[in-house]
């Protein structure tokens, strides 16, 4: 047991990976589109993926490690020793739900204290987590074990021009490569992406807690406002808070001021669908959006003409 | 001859191996999170305005972010009539009394950036103490736009 | 503080504003947003089974998460009666 501790890369099945997907609070309410995009394509290019059941709240780590950092351990191996009974690791689209549950994981993996101390409270469920799994982002699934090779070989570019939203949680590693994944898969989907000022600034998911005044107008609108000028066909992000958080600040900045956000959000199992050539009713591309996509799936029906 | 006796403590110079917040703003997204968690930590809630660290655009549009950073020769505690600023040599923490402030705001107009505050309710000066050597803005910013790091290393 | 004034009692001191009715969707559904009759058609119209597999389909993860509140303690903590759902401060 001891060697699996020091080693945060073992994996539960050497010879392929097999996936949870963790859908979280937001994407199965808001985003049907990006999971049933993730659901249909992931298996396409040879991932083997699967439901997280019985998922619940992540949960919030920004709030529980300040509150009583238990609650954020305890409820996270909740999650997660629902993939370790499949015997699979668990993969995130959400940037929040990937640190939590990532940092979550790291932690009880280097202290066998703290996991002895968490299955104690696991036990009162019958439950039992022993941090054998590892926790893995969208991006990392697809840059490093599909590739962007593949991708690039088996898809064609959707003909339409991007900003990216990477998202505070994507840079949680000092060398900055989850942002970089993101932007390079993006480039191989789309014709162009397109950089702004604001691409680093927080969406204000966070802000919230504190002063929603602050996180719409200060946060969202001055992204919204930057993206307006680019004359571009939509925002890619994948991370399900941040989409959370731009969905409510494009209803609030409605009601109050009569502003109207019309460039479209969405996720980049999106493009990868319509890139192989899935059509977009059949992942619901249309309902529960922010804006209308009718723009991009023309652009999508012309080119595949 | 009456003469006013200034006494400047004698200080060593700071021990090289104390900690300070670092902030790198080409990593800080200005999510302020760091900020929700130290009104947290200080107040049980989540109040910017109570936040002893803050996060503002600063003229070239970047993020700035204002802390206390706990310095070798406070101006604060040199300013403080009554002596309720001590620095800590060991770990280097700069810290109020309460039990002494008089809360006359010497140290806030002494400060070069002015962190110490007015603490609400309380009349009395409150300011960043690193949360004991453990902050809790580190924790909490995944961005990693902000390191506890030793001043030798980064000199 | 407590051995200059010690007959003086810790103040109880209620969780933000802002997450109370976050946590209370938290212990209860076991998620943050509950599910509707629109969600799930608009679900089944992307090709999705309109009830997620997540804790809305297995009510049961919601209980679980209440006994590990509760294990923890952590309902006393913040004044939340979890059979109520009502914050007592
Ligand atoms: S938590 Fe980090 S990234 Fe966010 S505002 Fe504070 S220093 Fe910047
Ligand atoms: S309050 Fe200001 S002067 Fe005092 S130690 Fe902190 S930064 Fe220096």
């Amino acid at each position: 047991m001891a060697d699996q501790y020091n080693s945060t890369e073992t994996l539960t099945n050497p010879e392929k990976t097999r996936y949870s997907f963790f859908l979280g609070c937001v994407m199965p309410i808001k985003m049907p589109w990006a999971e049933s995009a993730i659901m249909q394509t992931l298996p396409k290019f040879g991932v083997d993926l699967e439901y997280l059941k019985k998922a619940t709240c992540c949960p919030r780590a920004g709030v529980w490690k300040s509150v009583d950092e238990r609650v954020w351990l305890t409820l996270a191996s909740y999650n997660l020793l629902q993939a370790e009974g499949d015997g699979r690791d668990v993969m995130a689209s959400c940037n929040g739900c990937y640190v939590t549950l990532y940092e979550a994981n790291k932690l009880l993996r280097e202290n066998p204290e703290k996991l002895k101390e968490i299955n104690g409270y696991l036990a009162e469920t019958h439950t039992h987590y022993n941090a054998s799994i590892r926790v893995r982002h969208l991006l990392e699934v697809l840059y490093e074990e599909v590739g962007v090779d593949r991708i690039k070989g088996e898809s064609r570019k959707v003909p339409i021009r991007v900003a990216l939203h990477p998202g505070c949680h994507m840079r949680i590693f000092e060398d900055g490569r989850l942002v970089r994944y993101f932007s390079e898969l993006t480039c191989a989907l789309v014709d162009e992406v397109v950089p702004y000022e604001d691409e680093q600034m927080c969406c204000g998911l966070q802000a919230n807690l504190a002063d929603r005044q602050f996180a719409t107008y200060e946060r969202a609108k001055k992204k919204f406002d930057a993206l307006k000028a680019l004359n571009i066909d939509a925002l890619v992000i994948v991370c399900s808070g941040c989409y959370d958080q731009f969905e409510r600040a494009v209803q609030i900045l409605k009601k109050e001021i009569g502003y109207e956000f019309d460039l479209p959000i969405i996720h980049l199992a999106e493009l990868l669908a319509l890139s192989i050539g899935t059509s977009p009713d059949e992942f619901g591309m249309r309902y529960l959006r922010t804006a209308p996509v009718d723009s991009i799936i023309a652009k999508w029906e012309s080119d595949r003409r | 001859m009456e003469s006013v006796h200034f006494k400047t403590p004698d200080l060593d110079p700071a021990p090289l191996n104390t900690k300070i917040i670092l902030h790198n703003p080409d990593r800080c997204t200005g999510c302020r999170q760091c900020m929700t968690a130290c009104s947290f930590k200080n107040f049980n809630t989540y109040n910017y305005d109570l936040s002893l660290c803050k996060v503002i655009r600063g003229p070239d549009n970047e993020f700035v972010r204002i802390h206390c950073h706990h310095c070798s020769d406070p101006m604060c505690l040199a300013a403080c009539p009554v002596s309720a600023i001590s620095k800590d040599l060991e770990t280097g923490i700069v810290s109020v009394d309460k039990m002494r402030c008089i809360g006359c705001k010497a140290c806030t107009w002494a400060c070069p950036i002015s962190v110490p505050q007015m603490q609400r309710g309380l009349k009395a000066m409150t300011k960043c103490d690193l949360c004991g050597g453990d902050p809790s803005c580190i924790k909490v910013c995944s961005a990693r736009a902000i390191e506890l790091v030793s001043r030798e290393d980064n000199r | 503080m407590s051995d200059i004034f010690p007959w003086r009692r810790q103040v109880k001191v209620p969780v933000p504003t802002t997450v109370k009715t976050q946590l209370i969707r938290h212990f209860s559904i076991g998620l943050l947003y509950p599910l509707n009759e629109e969600v799930m058609e608009y679900r089944r119209r992307s090709g999705l089974n309109p009830v997620p597999p997540t804790a809305h389909g297995y009510p049961e993860a919601a209980a679980d998460i209440q006994t590990l509140i509760k294990a923890m303690k952590v309902d006393k903590k913040i004044g939340l009666d979890l059979d109520t759902m009502e914050y007592q401060y």
